[in-house]
């Protein structure tokens, strides 16, 4: 029996983001990144709290990308990376610049693939309660990843719809 | 000869602080600009040996950079390596075609950084030199 098509998509993108968010963790931050076994058909709305950056994809791919780090976890991740104490401001840089990478490298598969889409401008948000959610995805998944040194986990969203 | 200048072109000072950073130890002039429309004040005004060039920074994006860059005279001839994290093969052909030197790809290390640059001011300079004799 043929897969279901959005099936196809959940793992395709799992493996994806699994394949390049330790890559970008180890080579920018020189730590190692270790994935859990993944989450297909991820419920929206969904809650996420502490530092998140997010970039949107639109094209023949549409949907959009999150990386949630908690506070002292993006703090971790920033001061390793800058070599010092890290503010507000180089923390939101770095978590930008990061879910650059991890979308770009995203988007470059799927556009290999022949979805071809563009990719937004990362931005960053902060609270208690972020609610995220992308109106007519046909692929949620998320996974968490063990970061070295820390007690918190990287979690990485993908909300998504592949244009047949 | 005088050191070699670079020029980074990019709107996250992580990046920016990681290029300055690879090259500390080198004898190198570092200019920074925040976005394509910055980068090419700075290009003008610097005259740099090697530009590095950001894709994906707002106001003005990499790609529009590097072709205004190719379309001014007194500017097209300085190599610019972009820095990408998109590596998909339409993505690659489109900048190559637009006369971009080399491509360094996101996430990257200082070693990769400092060998692409290191590579072009060298011919640079090999060029400088065979053209004196």
């Amino acid at each position: 029996m043929m897969p279901r098509p959005e099936k196809l998509g959940d793992s395709l993108i799992i493996e994806t983001i699994n394949r390049y968010v330790p890559e970008v963790i180890q080579t920018m931050v020189g730590l190692t990144a270790t994935p859990a076994q993944g989450i297909e058909n991820y419920p929206q709305p969904s809650i996420l709290q502490g530092v998140t950056g997010s970039i949107s994809l639109s094209g023949r791919a549409n949907g959009i990308v999150y990386t949630a780090y908690s506070e002292s976890l993006s703090k971790h991740v920033a001061e390793k990376i800058l070599g010092g104490s890290a503010g507000d401001q180089d923390i939101s840089d770095v978590v930008a610049e990061l879910t650059n990478m991890i979308a770009g490298n995203l988007k470059s598969t799927l556009c290999d693939m022949g979805y071809n889409c563009a990719l937004s401008i990362p931005s960053v948000m902060r609270g208690d309660e972020i609610t995220v959610s992308a109106k007519n995805a046909t692929i949620c998944v998320a996974n968490h990843y063990a970061i070295e040194g820390s007690s918190d986990s990287l979690r990485v969203l993908v909300f998504a719809s592949l244009e047949n | 000869m005088s050191s070699p200048k670079i020029l980074s072109v990019d709107d996250s000072r992580m990046i920016q602080a990681l290029i300055k950073k690879s090259f500390a130890d080198y004898d190198v002039q570092m200019v920074f600009a925040n976005n394509g429309a910055e980068g090419l004040d700075v290009a003008a005004k610097e005259m740099p040996d090697v530009i590095l060039l950001d894709i994906t920074m707002p106001v003005m994006d990499g790609v529009e950079c590097l072709g205004k860059l190719k379309a001014d005279p007194s500017l097209k001839d300085i190599p610019v390596i972009m820095l990408t994290a998109e590596t998909g093969k339409e993505n690659v052909l489109k900048i190559v075609k637009m006369g971009v030197r080399d491509y360094i790809v996101k996430p990257f290390t200082e070693a990769n950084v400092i060998e692409r640059v290191s590579r072009i001011v060298t011919l640079k300079q090999k060029a400088a030199t065979a053209r004196a004799h």
